[in-house]
């Protein structure tokens, strides 16, 4: 998506900004938007309120941008409030309600196959299954292509360990799906 | 297409950022009325920075000359360092060097206009800064991880560059207590020098206001 002219434009030019301005707060948010987003729905482990958390962490972002350190990456700093923002309402959620399982919801690209809707749900569910990080890790490699030291610099780890983590987390996937994995490839 | 093809198209359609243009539109108002209500400032901010680190620097290094001997008060609490008219103070080079052996090699203030690599790398051993909402981080030098004072024309083992909502900016100089610098400044210097100890080490803070604010920040 090209540039909005009209927005201030981020001084840094790579995500690592200097004195972080509300202008040049929005206009990097926006621009890691996609990183973030992945990084709540890691956390929730599911996409229904991750615009929410994403809503609340840029407001608690923009107010304490003060501590942001000029010259370091917006996205890493950004992704630290976006976890913790997504930790509160998960653990919020559980409160509310620990042992409620609910069905996927809220705005998803539509599957080709009633296949594919199964095979959607258990994948989902096998990724609940791993950690925090290696979700992180594999939703930014997976959703929006990130490279590892892209990876690595967002959530703040060695690019060995997000490349370790989404190999790994590769393999639990295809071990927990097993025979679902290969059913899915066969037409309805 | 192989499993991993398969698994990876799921999380895709699972898991695509969805048009968040909305989102974006309530950040910008949000940053929007931030910006409105937020006090001038410079619109040149790292050149006044680097003026204002000139100008210290060129202050202290004036108050390097051993001709004197240090009159600084000896007490736990944040104390105004009185000025020393018609004497100029050395910083005790002698002590410094034994923490921070490769003292100056540059003389522009590099070292305050090069923030930490990361936030937070600079705070390890000695006093924690938080800045709060009343000041805003410029730079730092001399922490664990962050970039070495020994490029800054100012020789202490830590500096904080940080300013003031009013714009002012100030200097916090970090030292292990037993090698405390103990500067002061000549009374026409226009700046105010307060200490304060915290555990082994002893912060000094270099202001043009006549209140310390950054002392109150340092968490031993």
């Amino acid at each position: 998506m090209p540039a909005d002219p009209s927005e201030p434009r981020d001084p840094g030019e790579r995500g690592h900004p200097g004195i972080l301005t509300p202008g040049v707060f929005a206009a990097c948010f926006r621009s890691a938007t996609p990183a973030l987003w992945c990084i709540a729905a890691a956390v929730l482990g599911e996409r229904d309120h991750a615009e929410d958390v994403l809503q609340e962490a840029a407001m608690i972002g923009l107010d304490k941008r003060a501590s942001f350190v000029p010259g370091t990456s917006f996205a890493a700093w950004m992704g630290q409030i976006v976890r913790f923002t997504a930790l509160n309402h998960r653990r919020k959620r559980q409160r509310r309600a620990s042992t409620e399982t609910g069905p996927i919801t809220g705005e998803v690209a539509a599957p080709a196959t009633a296949i594919d809707v199964v095979f959607d749900a258990r994948v989902i569910a096998a990724l609940s299954t791993l950690g925090e990080t290696a979700r992180a890790c594999l939703l930014l490699k997976t959703v929006i292509e990130l490279d590892y030291a892209e990876i690595a610099e967002t959530l703040g780890i060695p690019p060995g360990t997000a490349m370790s983590h989404v190999h790994r987390a590769r393999a639990q996937l295809r071990a927990l799906l097993g025979d679902d994995a290969t059913l899915a490839k066969e037409p309805p | 297409m192989n499993d991993d093809d398969r698994i990876e198209a799921s999380l895709r359609r699972a898991f695509a950022p969805p048009d968040l243009t909305a989102l974006h539109r309530r950040v910008a108002e949000a940053a929007a009325r931030a910006e409105a209500s937020a006090p001038t400032r410079s619109s040149t901010p790292w050149i006044a920075a680097a003026a204002f680190a000139a100008a210290a620097a060129a202050v202290l290094l004036l108050l390097r000359r051993d001709d004197a001997v240090p009159q600084v008060p000896d007490v736990a609490q944040v104390q105004h360092v009185a000025p020393d008219p018609g004497r100029s103070v050395g910083l005790r080079l002698a002590q410094l060097h034994a923490h921070a052996p490769a003292l100056p090699t540059r003389t522009d203030g590099a070292c305050l206009a090069e923030p930490p690599p990361a936030p937070g790398a600079c705070v390890g051993d000695g006093p924690r800064f938080d800045p709060g909402d009343e000041l805003e981080p410029l730079g730092e030098c001399g922490g664990p991880g962050g970039p070495a004072c020994d490029r800054a024309t100012i020789p202490t083992p830590r500096l904080i560059h940080v300013r003031d909502r009013s714009g002012a900016e100030l200097l916090v100089c970090i030292a292990p207590l037993q090698a405390d610098p103990r500067p002061s400044l000549p009374d026409d210097a226009g700046l105010s020098i307060f200490r304060r100890e915290l555990g082994g080490f002893v912060a000094y803070e270099i202001t043009p206001l006549s209140e310390p604010l950054a002392l109150a920040r340092l968490v031993p």
